[in-house]
Order: structure tokens, then sequence, then C-alpha cells
């Protein structure tokens, strides 16, 4: 066996019938599955037990404990050279297990391999991530390190169902329970840190998002900066004393960290959620280091404190479009 | 069945786990079971619970290791009795510690949680008591009602889990410990169970919470993890407590204020052992986090001060000022809250 692919599952009945046989219709075929259910509170374990997946383990949480800790117990199990790890909500096409699986064939040195990722969102039109928008796979597969690591820090452009990873990384590294939105962002920077990474131009993967995600909107979209602070301050710690893998690396992720925190209150101010916004505006002040990125943030915050006057509420999107251009 | 469970979380704590275990089987109040939640230990921790060979005792273990947190919610589904217990390996309790809680608890129908005083064992350093009692005067009676328990607990928290007996209703009620918050994890459970639910409190030292070099703690305040933690009980409860679920008048911009409060401390302290970059990062987070002009204006200060101060010619005023600085801060942050 090959490939163990790890599954962490939650109340996905909805979606698991797309994963699981996006799975089964893999022309590779040297895999098993492992899905480890985390206390599902719906029909989630009918629909595994009806996709009749041949070669798959079920394990199951007495608790709901998060996807990353569900993730984390998984890879005890792993017995293969290559992991992947696939949500409940996304979803392969046939050809990405074959495709991944021979460039790590080829390059022994690679800790991953990536593919191109279509991000679906139920509202808007599809999009493409992945490192190849960063790196041309014209003359060959293989990201350098440094170059893999600079690709990464402003931004996180790998989606997890995209990666199939030596299981070395997982021996290395469990995923940061701390950070249930960086953790993956987080894996990736010290793969790309320690070694060079493969990479597809395909679109392999897709990647669903979900509008119910952001509900709770308020509370989860702060959150989300509080991951990206602490990613922070773990590698700031792991890159200490010259160990950053590029020169100034804490520097160029705390940048991207502050565009991602601007770019979600620019959204937060056009959804009206404008408490949020301020919140977001605020954490981006503080933690700028450009001028530029200062200056956006202030004006921003300004510009909130404008817009919560009643007259002013119709300008909200031109503004923030306006913003989004002129940045 | 018996009427408390006593869950252990374990990961390689072979040094502490028998003296922490033997102080569960010398309870005055004998009608309890241990589990012992092993998270994938390398050293004897096995062995040592074999070895007492104690029927009450049994181990459940993790494949790998993962967050204590999730060691401690899976631990959880392992409880079946009316009232619940915490133990990590390397605290110990008194004799009377389960006796005491379970008569407060029985005594007291609404109350979800008993805690007493915990000593804080520290190599090198005389013990200090810790207990929601230092807020909490006991000669007013033992129950601290709901609201004042969130209110009192917002500066900081003052129960170490060590201390806590709980009904098993409390985990129905608030299912896990959350899962993000490596450090803090009880803190939020007490402010969100104090905002509900009555607590009986005593100033019996009932245990002991040992603080090591080489344990979580010391390598998280190195990293400033605990300020991440901080924030994000700052941010999770501003949240939940805007608007009707409010504990108590105030509350979501208390514990904001709180926040701030916390992280300008830890900026002081970092300045103090000469870590200017970290002590200005710091202030300014604080200075995001404050709900107030005022506090705002102090985080401000602040930092203006580490950039003065920190280094260069000034850097001899630094202790002086600090020094003063903390004298003032009491009245100051009073008339801030």
């Amino acid at each position: 066996m090959s490939v163990t692919i790890l599954m962490p599952v939650y109340n996905g009945a909805a979606f698991l019938a797309r994963s699981l046989k996006s799975i089964s219709e893999q022309t590779y075929g040297d895999w098993r599955v492992v899905i480890g259910d985390d206390g599902s509170t719906d029909d989630s374990l009918a629909v595994i037990e009806r996709s009749g997946l041949p070669r798959l383990t079920l394990r199951r949480n007495a608790r709901n404990i998060g996807w990353a800790q569900t993730v984390n117990l998984l890879l005890a199990e792993v017995d293969t050279a290559y992991v992947a790890v696939l949500h409940q909500d996304d979803w392969w096409e046939p050809g990405f297990l074959a495709t991944v699986t021979a460039l790590l064939d080829r390059t022994p040195a690679s800790l991953l391999a990536v593919t191109a990722a279509r991000v679906v969102h139920p509202s808007r039109p599809d999009a493409v991530w992945g490192l190849h928008q960063g790196f041309s796979v014209e003359k060959g597969s293989t990201c350098p390190s440094p170059v893999a690591v600079s690709l990464l820090l402003p931004t996180d452009p790998i989606r997890c169902p995209a990666v199939l990873a030596r299981s070395e990384l997982y021996r290395r590294y469990s995923f940061d329970e701390s950070l249930p939105y960086a953790c993956d962002w987080l894996m990736w920077l010290r793969a790309a840190a320690m070694a060079s990474v493969e990479v597809s131009a395909e679109v392999l993967a897709n990647f669903q998002l979900h509008e119910a995600s952001q509900t709770a909107g308020f509370i989860r979209a702060n959150l989300t900066t509080i991951d990206m602070l602490r990613m922070v301050e773990v590698l700031r710690t792991e890159w200490a004393d010259g160990r950053e893998p590029v020169k100034d690396a804490i520097g160029k992720l705390t940048v991207g960290i502050t565009n991602e925190i601007l770019a979600d209150a620019g959204l937060k101010i056009e959804a009206g959620d404008l408490a949020g916004a301020e919140v977001q505006l605020r954490f981006a002040r503080a933690i700028a280091l450009s001028v530029r990125q200062s200056v956006l943030s202030l004006a921003g915050h300004r510009a909130v404190g404008l817009l919560r006057l009643p007259l002013m509420a119709s300008l909200r999107t031109p503004i923030t479009q306006l913003g989004r251009r002129l940045w | 069945m018996s009427q408390v469970t006593v869950l252990v979380p374990n990961y390689n704590g072979a040094a502490y786990l028998r003296e922490c275990l033997e102080s569960i089987r010398a309870q005055t109040f004998e009608d309890w079971e241990v589990v012992v939640g092993d998270n994938a230990s390398t050293d004897a921790s096995l062995s040592i619970v074999a070895a007492l060979a104690e029927r009450r005792i049994r181990t459940v273990r993790r494949p790998r290791t993962i967050g204590w947190v999730a060691n401690v919610n899976l631990l959880m589904a392992e409880a079946s009795t009316p009232y619940i217990a915490i133990l990590h390996a390397d605290d110990w309790w008194e004799p009377a510690f389960l006796e005491t809680t379970v008569s407060m608890l029985q005594a007291a129908p609404r109350s979800l949680v008993a805690t007493g005083a915990g000593r804080i064992v520290r190599t090198g350093r005389a013990a200090e008591l810790t207990g929601l009692f230092q807020a909490w005067a006991v000669s007013q009676g033992s129950t601290c009602p709901a609201g004042e328990v969130a209110r009192l607990l917002t500066p900081r928290n003052l129960i170490p889990s060590a201390t806590v007996l709980t009904r098993a209703e409390l985990y129905r009620r608030f299912p896990r410990y959350e899962p993000a918050l490596s450090l803090l994890g009880d803190w939020l459970m007490w402010l969100r169970a104090g905002g509900v639910a009555d607590f009986e409190v005593t100033n019996q030292v009932l245990a002991n919470y040992r603080v090591h070099a080489a344990n979580q703690s010391a390598f998280a305040e190195a990293n400033n993890l605990w300020a991440m933690d901080v924030l994000r009980v700052g941010l999770i409860l501003r949240a939940e407590w805007a608007g009707t679920a409010s504990p108590y008048p105030g509350a979501a911009r208390a514990i904001a204020a709180s926040i701030a409060n916390d992280l300008i401390e830890r900026a002081a302290l970092r300045l103090e052992r000469g870590d200017q970059a970290t002590a200005r990062r710091l202030a300014r987070l604080a200075w995001a986090m404050a709900p107030s002009a005022g506090q705002r204006t102090l985080a401000r200060i602040g930092e203006l001060g580490i950039r003065l101060f920190g280094g260069g010619p000034l850097a001899r005023l630094r202790e002086p000022l600090s020094g003063m600085a903390r004298r003032v801060k009491p009245a100051v942050q009073r008339s801030l809250m």
C-alpha cells in the first residue's frame, strides 16, 4: 500500500457521497482510507456505510474534539509512504492520486506534491488556487525550498485537498491544535522550509467554501486573526537565531497577514458588520509593518467611523470597492 | 456506580504520577474511580499505574500524542458519575479534597462547581495560595452566585483546575474545553460557567498545583503563546457576552479591558528583561484590544515609553520608570475599568 487517505468527518452527511465517490474513482488504486468520525450527530455514518468504499477503516471519537485533533489521532494509523488529508466536503478529480504519487516517486527529496485546486463558492464564481500561480512548472515540477517558502509567506495558496505529503512530514509534525483555521498553512510552511515542493498546474482538487461557516461571522473571522497572529509567534521561535528559511521571512509573513486582515475588514464592511471590521482594522494597525498598510488601516478605521452614520450606509459598497482598487 | 470520576490526563508524567494517584487513594472520601488518559507517553507512566494494582484506576490510551485539551475532552466521555474532577498528573490533592467538595455540592443543589484553595508549588520558591476565596470572602457564605463568579474571574483566573469538583451537569451544558486554547481553556470554562451557575467556595487548602520550568506554561511564556491565548479568550467572550448574554453589567467591555491590562503587563515584563521588540508588539496588541479611550492612551504611552527607554542612552531610566508605573498602575486601572 502506498497512500493513506485520512478523512476527518463531522456532520458531513450532505457532502460525503461526493468526496467518497471521488476516492473510488481514482485512476490510481494503491490506497486505503481511514475515516475519523468526530462525534457526528447526523447520518454521516450511514452515508459512509452505503458508499461501499473498499479498504476503509472507521475510527470514532467519543466526543467532538475538533478537526485538527481528529487528523492528529488518525496520523497514528498511517503505515504508508504517502499521506493525503481529504476533508468531507472537498473532492478530487480522477487523476489526482496518479499525478501526485508520480511526482513524489520521481523526486525523493520533496516532501509535498501540490496540484491546482478549484475553490468553489456558493454565490461567487469559482477560482483556481495553487503554487503554480507563482512558480512556472514549464521547466520542471520541483519548486526549490526557498521559492516555495516565499510563495507561502504572503498568503496560503495551497488548499488542503490538493496536497500529497510524504509520511515523514507527519512523523515530525502534528497539525497545531491551537490553530483551527491556520494549522494547514503552518504545516505547509514548515514542510517548504525543510524541502522542495512538487508542483502541478493541473486542477485536480476541489475545495468547497460555505456560506454557513460565515454565520458566526463576527466570532469566527476575528478568531482567524488570532490564529494567524499565533502562527507568526510559533514561527518566530522556530526561525529565530538565523534559522529563517528566507531573508526577513517573519517580516514578509507579517505583511501577508496584515493584508489578509485588511481584506477581511473590507468584506465585513460590505456585509454591514462595522463592529467586526473595526476590530480587524485595529489589529491590522497594531501589527502593520509597512507605512502603506498603516495608512490603509488608519484610513479604513476612519472610514468605518463615518460609515456608522446612517446617512452614509449607502456608500459602503462604493467606498470599499474604491479602497480595493486603490490597494 | 461510584459518585466521583477523577480524570487524570498524563503525558510523560512518570516523575509525579504516583504521588498524584496516591493522593487520590488517600482521600477520606472513598467512593471514586479514576481514568488515566495516557497521551501516548514514552516514559514509565503505564508501568507506574500498573504497579499500583488498584481496581478503581483504569487507563485509556491515545494512539498518538494530541493536545492536552483534546485528551481531556475525550476523557470526559469516560465519566458517568454525578461528579467529575480533573487532576493533572503533576498535581496532587490533600486527603480532605473530595470529602469537602462533595459535601459542599450536596448541600447546594444549584451550584455546579465547588472549589477550594490551591497551593502553587514552584521549585526554589515559597509556595503561594490561590483560589476564588481571594475574591469572594467566604464569611459571606460559601455560595458565590452566578454572574458574580464571572465578574470576579474577569481580571484573572483564580481557580486552578486541581481545586475543582464539578457536577457532571456542567459538562453537559459546556461539553468541551475550547479546543484551540492550549493554556487557558479552564479559565474560559469557569468564566462561561460562572455566568450561569453558582460556585461553592472554601478557603481550605485542598490541592497542590505544580509549576516547573519544564512544563508547558514556562515554554509558552517564553514564546508569547500565553498572550495569544489571552487574546483568544478576550475575543470569544467579547462576542459571547455582547448583548443579552452578558453575565453582569458591562461584562464584554470588562473582559476586553482585562485582556488589554494583561497584555500591558506582559509587555512590561518583556521590557524588564530587555526584549524591546516583543514588548512593543504586545503593547500594540493591548492597544487593539483596549475598549476605552483611556486604556488605549495608556497602551500608546507604554509603547512610546518602550521606544524611548527600551534601548539606547535612555535605557538607564527604564527600571525607575517602570517601577513608578507599577506603583501608580492599580489606581489608573481602577479608574479605567
